[in-house]
């Protein structure tokens, strides 16, 4: 019945693992031995004379014990004065039996918070590299773990990619432990859940997966997680690796999951039932399933008056039809159909157009792979030169090329439309694609006129109602035609006439929003008979 | 699978490659915004037609042929600049570009001119059409057949005729726009918008061809001063031939007939006392009555305007009262103008208000067995009493009340 | 058997609107002009009634075999052999169908766009739109005909209602027509029966309703708005361009969305508008088409193969398309099989409807 689970029968199949670290495997199955000296000495072959390895060795109550710890991921101080200090303290310890030391340190002496036993060695070897302290005693066959990790964070920042105007300020940062919070901190609810997996062999990137439990749909959160548990891959860098591992289809030039950098768009897409991935060492959240909906609204249209968002919608798709159509539409009646547009505007268009060497097509298409080259060089640029950058791209690409009589001026004023109507769309990947999009337009309006305009519309059209994401239609909720969901489509309407969830992610709880307020309203304080509701 | 997808993948690569076959930029094409037609005087003037369109002169049964003298009106790309700045100071002569051909049809006319030059003949923006009154009157079958086949022409350009020869009035220079086609159709475009003409363009004219039991009408001008036009009226016609002209005023009562608003014509009218009322008519409507009584059709138009006082000389005496007698006195004049207008198109045998189409939607059986054909009805058209009554109302006087 | 992907009656009816809405809304008008003259509305009123009989006995068997397609059921009443072999004769006019209506399409694009452009790349290029879509989801099909229906109506309305203004009541007059015969008339209605009657498509789409047992509801309110905008567009053009013109032109529609001017001159004319969404009209009508073929042969191979059926179908079916040698041949073939396809299929489903009957056949409730 429900739409979720069908394209993805393949990730059932048997895994095919991908090799473990040797060193891991060896020491699989060996524990630490009684004899501190041996067990220094393993590590030591381990570690080998890595600069930020660390064995201090010391007395507690007169035994010998090491700490080892790689120092470049601890807090030094809090070493030394959570767990050297206490344990050198110590000069007159009950040691008389050997195997209850770890636990009377740890009840009766050790100050640190995070303080676990271990016996394991390849555990040990790996917290060492998670960036944990361990201390080993002489004569015991266990070691102690504390946690005493130090990360080296950038403060919470406004984010890059979705600046809003109204709205908070604060977006993700790279560590997963403070977007965590950033999330808590807005839903204070013992039913928000956040599931951690870890996702690569080498780089074992915690991975979370978070989701309210009483209204993400189970067989969708199933989904998830099912597809997540079946990435094999030695390394996750950012969220964009998992993106591109669980969606649907990856030959798609469309985003099937959303990304975004602001918590409150989490938020408010966990409260629609949609589920969110927080990747360790990525400042972005994927969020799935998306609709094409998604990639034109912002969090902001939420938070401004529904009339005036409604409106601002309705241009930011017109923004996107004109940076998808505009400049093949440009090409197709220039030079096909020159009857379609008003005489006088042939007429101007003529006269513009008198002198440049290339056709119309031509002349498009290179402005639009100069615009292409421009923006990206301005994105990758250092910012210093960025003043630069612009000088020559308006200068040189803009005037002088219409100077040298090289292209007309109309065509720099429509490819100049079509890349601010790009730049409109909130949805950096979405905008991205839309604009990739337009060459293979400009090509098929180039060499088939109306025809191959309109059959390339088609084809991405048929193309983007085909596609799902997470079994959800990704043109959603227009093309299924929903009228409850679509309320919150292209225009948004007011927030007491969203009651319902979106319909189309089948969320297991539905209403959200109550009636409005004015009907509860009783007091109108100007009003002389003291503030009575009125009659009509 | 994967193959045939391979396959049908690399196919259309090739299309691509050899595709762009209607390609023709801008600068590639001749862009016609007007053309006139006239008669060659083959004495008169020395046009030999070459042998582009072929014509077997035995096969052509020895038709009498008329050869068409066809001007063109090219715009010329580099000449108009872009922006208000460039309009004005551009006069027109130079950037239009007039060529000027001959030929048996319109075809072998396009054909003679296609060889001429080397940009594509492109109709798509062809604004006007300006027909001598000698052509129009020999009739102009032969010359819709192409336009109406031709893809390109837009039925929103206007045909017009000319009084004079037709290549004068593309050659008209107006100062302020650039291409003189493209002020000849806004002129004619404005005074649609004013009331002054009905909405004949090429579409509805070539609709009126065809229906049976209607005529069509044709605005039709005259050339002012090289620079200029003047719509001197309608030309009516009869079938594809045209058979008389109106003055500007009794286009306002053909537009009266027809129920075409906004009224845009006025109308002196003179009381006893000496005062003269300037009316113009701001609303029309009509309704045609048609009986048939003895086999012979009778049809009773009565026109209601509603009018607004432009004008006053002489008296300064509007009043409840006077208004009354002006209506009056203005319908009274109408009256005898509308049918003085009516008996013109009867005795020239032309329909223009479409008497016939509407006796054959009333009384199809009375079509089928009195009139059948259009000749037919034409004599019964000639003969046939049609009554006009006219009826003003004036509803507003302007800003003065007086 | 329960399918996942479901069609809801919204998207039932749309399917039926647009299938009907297709190619021949361009030359439509002049179909029924020819041969009914003025009375052309009336005998497309009279068309469509005779047409909304055999909807009636569609939905009714539709109803009765809520579980099963056209050739499931054709199958359970006749037999396997009987009910295959008139199935694969009802494809086979389905896979004529496309390539001509296709053919249709090319020659309009030739006629009144490109010039110039071979005829084989307009064909290959609409049949490889129709070939390249999933047809192993019902749902896809629905959603791409609910996606491009406001599509295909908002540019059509946009050309009629302006030509509102140019309407003259005496085209229209009288309404039974100028000495108009009995067949005459009759012959009319059938061209408009023939074109409006491509709704069969229901008959594969509804097993995959939500609710099977609810599809008449839906069905007739698909052919109501289908063949209201066929209605509408046949008194539109007689009214205004008279009986005459309309024998004149090849396309009436087309030069009705000619005359058609916007204000505000953002385009010159309105029918470039009009012809890309002409051409969303003319794709969800052949893909319907496509849908019933490709189904079709998959169902009576009982395999799921859709996508290597789809591109057998584009070679044959181009074809097809190639083999009128001009237009007025490709006319003729479409009446033929039109009406052909059209007679044939409404006697075989009140055959259809009695046998079940007669033989108490009944789909199984699931």
């Amino acid at each position: 019945m429900s739409p979720f689970f069908r394209k993805r029968t393949k990730s059932e199949q048997p895994k095919q693992t991908i090799p473990k670290s040797e060193i891991m495997i060896e020491n699989e199955d060996k524990r630490i031995t009684s004899n501190l000296k041996s067990n220094i000495e393993h590590f030591h072959k381990i570690f080998k004379n890595d600069m930020d390895f660390l064995i201090r060795e010391f007395h507690v109550g007169g035994k010998s014990a090491a700490l080892l710890c790689l120092t470049s991921l601890v807090e030094r101080e809090e070493v030394e004065r959570d767990i050297i200090q206490p344990l050198q303290e110590q000069t007159n310890l009950n040691m008389t039996i050997i195997s209850s030391i770890p636990t009377i340190l740890e009840k009766d002496i050790l100050y640190h918070a995070d303080v676990q036993k271990e016996k394991n060695l390849s555990t040990l070897i790996q917290s060492i590299t998670l960036g944990k302290v361990i201390v080993l005693l002489e004569g015991v066959e266990e070691a102690i773990l504390f946690d005493a990790i130090r990360q080296e964070k950038r403060a919470i920042d406004q984010p890059e990619t979705e600046r809003v105007v109204r709205g908070p300020k604060d977006g993700f940062i790279e560590q997963i432990s403070t977007n965590v919070a950033l999330l808590r901190y807005r839903l204070p609810v013992p039913e928000f859940r956040i599931e951690k997996t870890e996702v690569g062999t080498r780089t074992r990137t915690k991975v979370a997966v978070c989701f309210l439990e009483d209204i993400a749909n189970d067989t969708l959160l199933k989904e998830v997680k099912t597809r997540i548990d079946a990435i094999q891959i030695d390394g996750v860098l950012d969220a964009g690796y998992i993106e591109q591992f669980i969606q649907d289809n990856p030959w798609s030039p469309f985003p099937q999951i959303q990304n975004t950098e602001r918590p409150d768009k989490v938020v408010g897409n966990l409260l629609e039932g949609r589920v969110a991935i927080l990747v360790e060492g990525s400042p972005f959240a994927l969020i799935a399933p998306a609709t094409f909906n998604q990639f034109y609204q912002t969090s902001e249209d939420y938070y401004d008056r529904w009339l005036i968002t409604s409106a601002i919608r309705t241009i930011r798709i017109l923004a996107l039809i004109f940076s998808l159509t505009f400049s093949s539409f440009y090409v197709t009646v220039l030079s096909f159909h020159p009857e379609l547009i008003p005489s006088g505007f042939v007429v101007a268009a003529s006269s513009g157009r008198h002198g440049v060497p290339f056709p119309v097509f031509v002349e498009v298409l290179l402005m639009e792979i100069a615009m292409e080259i421009l923006r990206e060089a301005t994105i990758r640029m250092p910012q210093q030169v960025g003043g630069a950058l612009s000088i020559v791209g308006v200068l040189v690409v803009g005037q002088a090329a219409v100077q040298a009589g090289f292209v007309s001026p109309i065509t720099v004023v429509i490819i100049a439309l079509s890349t601010i109507g790009s730049f409109a769309t909130p949805s950096y990947n979405a905008a991205t694609s839309f604009r990739m999009l337009r060459f293979p337009l400009i090509i098929l309006a180039g060499t088939f006129g109306l025809l191959g305009l309109a059959v390339g519309i088609v084809l991405i059209l048929n193309h983007m109602i085909g596609l799902r994401s997470f079994g959800v239609p990704f043109m959603s909720p227009i093309s299924p035609g929903d009228a409850s969901s679509n309320k919150d489509s292209i225009i948004r309407a007011p927030l007491n006439w969203l009651k319902a969830r979106p319909k189309e992610i089948n969320p297991k709880n539905k209403k959200r929003v109550g009636g409005r307020v004015k009907d509860k309203a009783e007091h109108n304080f100007l009003s002389k008979d003291g503030g009575k509701p009125d009659e009509t | 699978m994967k193959k045939i997808s391979w396959l049908i993948l690399l196919l259309m690569a090739s299309l691509f490659l050899s595709g762009c076959w209607d390609r023709y930029d801008l600068e590639e094409r001749a862009n016609i915004l007007g053309i006139a037609i006239d008669v060659v005087d083959e004495e008169a003037e020395n046009f030999t037609i070459p042998e582009i369109t072929y014509r077997d002169k035995d096969t052509l049964a020895g038709e009498e042929e008329n050869i068409y003298k066809l001007t063109a009106q090219l715009a010329v790309p580099g000449k108009i600049k872009l922006g208000p700045e460039g309009g004005g100071n551009n006069t027109s002569d130079k950037t239009a570009w007039v060529v000027q051909t001959a030929g048996f049809s319109m075809k072998d006319a396009m054909a003679n001119l296609q060889q001429q030059l080397a940009e594509k003949l492109y109709l798509g923006h062809l604004q006007i059409i300006i027909i001598n009154e000698d052509v129009a009157k020999i009739g102009l079958d032969d010359i819709n057949d192409f336009l109406k086949r031709e893809y390109e022409v837009r039925r929103t350009a206007w045909m017009v005729v000319s009084t004079g020869k037709a290549e004068d009035v593309l050659r008209a220079a107006p100062p302020i726009e650039t291409v003189p086609s493209l002020y000849l159709s806004d002129t004619l475009e404005n005074a649609l918008r004013f009331g002054k003409l009905p909405r004949e363009y090429l579409g509805k004219f070539w609709i009126d061809l065809a229906d049976i039991g209607i005529d069509g009408v044709l605005p039709y001008v005259k050339l002012i001063e090289q620079e200029r036009i003047l719509v001197n009226g309608l030309a009516f016609f009869k079938h594809d031939k045209m058979a008389g002209s109106m003055t500007p005023f009794e286009i306002g009562v053909f537009l009266g007939m027809k129920e075409k608003n906004p009224g845009g014509y006025g109308m002196a009218v003179s009381t006893d006392d000496g005062g003269v009322y300037i009316l113009e008519s701001y609303q029309r409507d009509s309704n045609i009555e048609l009986k048939i009584k003895n086999d012979v059709p009778i049809a009773s138009i009565t026109v209601e305007i509603e009018a607004n006082v432009e004008e006053q000389s002489n008296v300064k005496n509007i009043t409840n009262r006077k208004i009354k007698e002006i209506e009056e006195e203005a319908s009274n004049v109408a009256t005898k103008k509308y049918n003085k207008v009516v008996k013109k198109w009867q005795e020239s045998e032309s329909d223009v208000i479409g008497i016939g189409a509407r006796v054959r939607a009333k009384y199809p059986e009375y079509w089928q067995q009195e009139v059948k054909t259009t000749d037919k009805w034409a004599e019964i058209y000639k003969q046939m009493t049609i009554e006009v009554n006219v009826k003003f109302e004036i509803i507003r006087t302007g800003m003065e009340f007086k | 058997m329960k399918h996942s992907d479901s069609v809801t009656s919204v998207q039932f009816a749309i399917i039926i609107a647009g299938t009907i809405l297709g190619v021949s809304i361009l030359a439509l008008p002049r179909f029924v002009i020819e041969e009914a003259g003025n009375a052309a509305p009336l005998a497309s009123v009279v068309g469509m009634i005779i047409s909304f009989i055999g909807l009636l006995g569609l939905l009714y068997l539709g109803k009765r075999f809520p579980n099963q397609t056209f050739i499931g059921y054709s199958k359970t009443i006749l037999g396997k052999l009987f009910g295959n072999f008139i199935m694969v004769l009802f494809l086979l006019v389905a896979l004529v169908l496309i390539g001509l209506e296709t053919r249709q399409f090319a020659e309009v694009l030739v006629g009144g766009l490109l010039p110039d452009t071979p005829i084989h790349f307009s064909i290959f290029a609409m049949l490889f739109l129709c070939s390249v879509i999933n047809f192993s989801n019902v749902s896809t099909f629905a959603y791409i005909h609910f996606f491009y229906f406001p599509l295909i109506i908002i540019p059509l309305l946009i050309v009629l209602l302006p030509s509102f203004k140019d309407i003259e009541y005496y085209h229209l007059l009288p309404i039974t027509g100028h000495e108009i015969s009995l067949t005459e008339f009759m012959s009319g209605a059938i061209v408009i029966m023939a074109a409006v009657s491509n709704y069969y498509i229901l008959s594969m789409v509804i097993p995959y309703l939500k609710n099977p047992k609810k599809c008449v509801t839906p069905g007739i309110w698909g052919f109501l708005i289908g063949t209201f905008f066929v209605l509408f567009l046949v008194t539109i053009s007689l009214a205004v361009f008279g009986e005459m013109k309309i024998l004149e032109m090849l396309w009436s529609t087309l030069v009705l969305a000619r005359m058609v001017e916007v204000p505000g001159e953002i385009l010159a004319r309105i029918d470039a508008i009009f012809i890309i969404s002409w051409i969303f009209a003319v794709f969800t009508t052949l893909l319907s088409y496509y849908f019933i073929f490709v189904r079709g042969v998959a169902e009576i191979f009982s395999t799921k193969k859709y996508r290597l059926i789809s591109f057998i179908a584009l070679p044959i079916a181009f074809f097809i398309a190639l083999f009128p040698r001009d237009i007025f041949d490709v006319y003729s073939y479409l009446r033929v099989f039109w009406t052909g396809s059209v007679m044939f299929y409404f006697v075989y489903v009140f055959f259809l409807m009695v046998i079940a009957k007669v033989r108490r056949k009944k789909g199984s409730v699931g």
